[in-house]
């Protein structure tokens, strides 16, 4: 087992995970407070693809695995992607939690490949994160703008905030799970590292940080409760059991228009 | 939501040296989401450069007219 086998399960769960994030973004087109919302999820939706197969195609040219999102097979608790996104975002602070926490965390593995040996994502890593940037700064804007109106929107964002929290910090893993990556250059910071920046960037955002299940320690920003870590799935990169509604599943994949596909 | 939204305006231009030119409107609730809305509604082009503003921090120059722009929607005339 090298440092690039390793590298495998942490780039399936980008590219699930972005390809649940894109698909609730692109439900989000309609829908949102505004039609401007609605564009800029659109367009989130799109790079969130994107990224997708730029992923696929680095899975498939360094480590032979094909993963063809619209003839993939997997059931639902074969797929490595984060928790919060299983289930369809009911109400727009879902939406919000999701572009703050969720895509906030991918960006932030990404960026520890930045300047790594892994040059296969090392070198699309820039661009990514430029386009993510617009991704963060949309949540930023929507985050402040709740926290301040206060009342039962800003509940309902906190509740989301905090949910969302806690599947990305399963995300990262245990500390010290991935030493030998760091250790060989392939990634430039470790994942408990993310997790406090991901930790004080909502910190940051929020009025009130115990609020959404944060609290400032010795080591910096981290959630009140720690994961249960003995439960931890290294190839799902998840605590929690079961995977994406198989519905969601379905209209990613097109299922019910099996028969109009190209060979 | 309380917040009302506020009307920006959007200035662009594709090269360097050209004059910004005004290339639409836009509503958000705040500055740093009309900085996004933007970027994401007015992207068929590649633009070198790209302003936001408060259509109420415009101030019109014409010796008739005086204070912020009319709001949207309102053809302001000499006559008013």
């Amino acid at each position: 087992m090298t440092a690039q086998d390793d590298l495998r399960p942490t780039l399936v769960a980008l590219s699930d995970t972005k390809l649940l994030l894109g698909y609730h973004y692109g439900e989000w087109t309609f829908g949102p407070p505004a039609i401007e919302a609605g564009i800029a999820a659109c367009s989130m939706a799109q790079e969130e693809f994107g990224h997708t197969r730029l992923l696929h195609g680095i899975l498939k040219r360094e480590f032979e695995l094909e993963i063809d999102p619209l003839a993939d097979l997997r059931p639902p608790e074969a797929f490595a992607s984060i928790a919060f996104l299983d289930r369809r975002l009911e109400s727009w602070s879902g939406l919000v939690a999701a572009n703050a926490v969720v895509d906030v965390a991918l960006s932030l593995v990404l960026s520890s490949f930045e300047g790594g040996s892994f040059q296969p994502l090392a070198r699309v890593v820039p661009k990514m994160l430029l386009e993510e940037r617009f991704h963060a700064e949309h949540a930023d804007g929507w985050v402040r703008l709740i926290e301040s109106e206060g009342g039962p929107v800003r509940e309902a964002l906190r509740e989301a905030l905090a949910a969302a929290l806690r599947d990305a910090a399963a995300f990262f893993g245990p500390p010290g799970h991935d030493a030998e990556l760091v250790r060989a250059g392939a990634r430039t910071t470790d994942d408990d590292a993310l997790r406090h920046r991901l930790c004080a960037r909502i910190a940051g955002l929020v009025q009130e940080p115990s609020a959404v299940g944060l609290v400032e320690g010795t080591g910096g920003w981290a959630l009140a409760d720690e994961p249960a870590w003995n439960e931890w799935d290294p190839d799902r990169r998840r605590l929690a059991a079961g995977g994406p509604d198989q519905g969601m599943l379905d209209e990613l994949r097109g299922t019910k228009n099996v028969a109009f596909k190209t060979a | 939501m309380a917040r009302p939204e506020q009307v920006f305006e959007v200035f662009a231009r594709i090269a360097p040296g050209d004059p910004m030119s005004h290339i639409g409107t836009l509503n958000a609730p705040g500055i740093e989401l009309a900085r996004v809305y933007a970027w994401r509604i007015y992207d068929e082009e590649d633009w070198v450069d790209m302003w936001v503003a408060p259509r109420v921090a415009i101030l019109s120059a014409h010796p008739d007219q005086s204070g912020p722009l009319p709001a949207p929607g309102r053809i302001q005339t000499p006559a008013g």
